[in-house]
């Protein structure tokens, strides 16, 4: 395994130091927001489970053994932050009899129809192209949106993701497999250009 | 080569992972399956434009919002992983209590020796002559010895006990 470029501070963290574990927090934060916001579709969430992902590393850090390296570690954490939390909206969603798909893509269409309605300012090209490939990823089953984010948004490898999310690379690569599938035609704007009128 | 076996394959095309032997039926496949060959491309360019996603900054703010929520669940209670202390905590306990059960037991079981006694020494009694004084359980080879010692030193001076069926 490569050495893991966070240890020294992932040491000092275990003891208290809390500059330290600020350090951390301040190396990953963006990486973790960005994952909770491609995995749940929504911003306000996304800072909230990204925070409480780096209170529960903060609880648990001494336990850390680097068995993984501590980026692998903070991702896994993260992952069951964000799955603990869809799954209980699941639940809140179906008691009201709205299931996630449903809530997802009226989510989609209401950004979709106000656009429509009233077209964005010059929107800056960074936060068009994100949210795209946002809605996108949202149209995915979770368990879909979780391995292809994991690999193609953050890179991990499947070896690495297989042992996240605790499930055979062969799974992984099949879910991710599916996933690039069903995206091709959400992303031909992307990856083909904007159609030329004509 | 099927393309039923081209996903897993695909996938490790694209990243470099294929061996010679399986790059080489991996294209032989590709070059006669259009099928395939745009399934190729749907994953590479997938894959390039998920890459391309622009990350969203993050104010400084956030670091501060961590910290504060931090000191709001400051101390020790408040920051005790509880779930791992309750997992860990549970087997202890759980032998902590099968401990004191049988320490309970054990004591119960002192305080009424005579439970003990009755089946090795049948006190039915025959008749009025047929009582011995208690101390003849000590003979009784069936019989605990703590249990014996505390029924003869609790037993009143004359106590007798009725003589056991095998003795008449």
């Amino acid at each position: 395994m490569q050495p893991d470029p966070d240890r020294s501070l992932v040491d000092a963290a275990a003891t208290g130091d809390r500059d330290a574990f600020d350090a951390l927090v301040l190396r990953y934060q963006a990486r973790v927001v960005n994952l909770a916001r491609a995995l749940t579709a929504d911003d306000g969430e996304a800072d909230d489970l990204a925070q409480e992902t780096f209170i529960r590393v903060y609880k648990s850090i001494g336990r850390f053994r680097g068995q993984s390296t501590f980026r692998t570690w903070l991702y896994r954490v993260a992952v069951n932050v964000i799955n603990s939390h869809l799954k209980s909206r699941t639940r809140r969603w179906k008691w009201f009899g709205r299931s996630l798909d449903q809530r997802v893509a009226d989510r989609g269409g209401e950004r979709a129809a106000a656009q429509a309605v009233s077209p964005a300012p010059a929107v800056d090209e960074d936060a068009a192209r994100r949210q795209l490939i946002d809605r996108a990823l949202a149209s995915l089953s979770p368990e879909m949106r979780t391995a292809v984010t994991l690999r193609d948004l953050h890179g991990f490898d499947y070896a690495e993701i297989s042992m996240m999310l605790g499930i055979p690379i062969g799974t992984v690569e099949s879910r991710i497999f599916r996933a690039r599938q069903r995206l091709r035609p959400l992303l031909a704007e992307l990856i083909e250009g904007p159609a030329k009128p004509g | 080569m099927k393309c039923s076996d081209c996903s897993s394959l695909l996938l490790r095309r694209l990243d470099g992972r294929l061996d010679e032997p399986e790059r080489n039926a991996l294209d032989d496949h590709l070059a006669e399956c259009a099928g395939c060959r745009d399934a190729a491309a749907a994953q590479k360019e997938v894959a390039s434009a998920l890459g391309s996603r622009p990350e969203a900054a993050v104010g400084s703010a956030f670091g501060e919002r961590v910290s504060q929520r931090l000191a709001r669940e400051s101390g020790w209670f408040g920051l005790a992983d509880w779930k791992w202390l309750s997992v860990r905590l549970a087997p202890i306990t759980a032998l902590l209590l099968v401990a004191a059960g049988v320490a309970v037991e054990r004591e119960w079981s002192q305080a009424a020796p005579s439970a003990s006694l009755s089946s090795a020494v049948e006190t039915a009694a025959t008749g009025a002559g047929d009582r011995v004084p208690v101390t003849s359980i000590l003979w009784q080879p069936d019989v605990e010895t703590e249990s014996l010692v505390v029924t003869v030193l609790a037993a009143p001076a004359d106590a007798t006990i009725g003589r056991s069926a095998d003795e008449r």
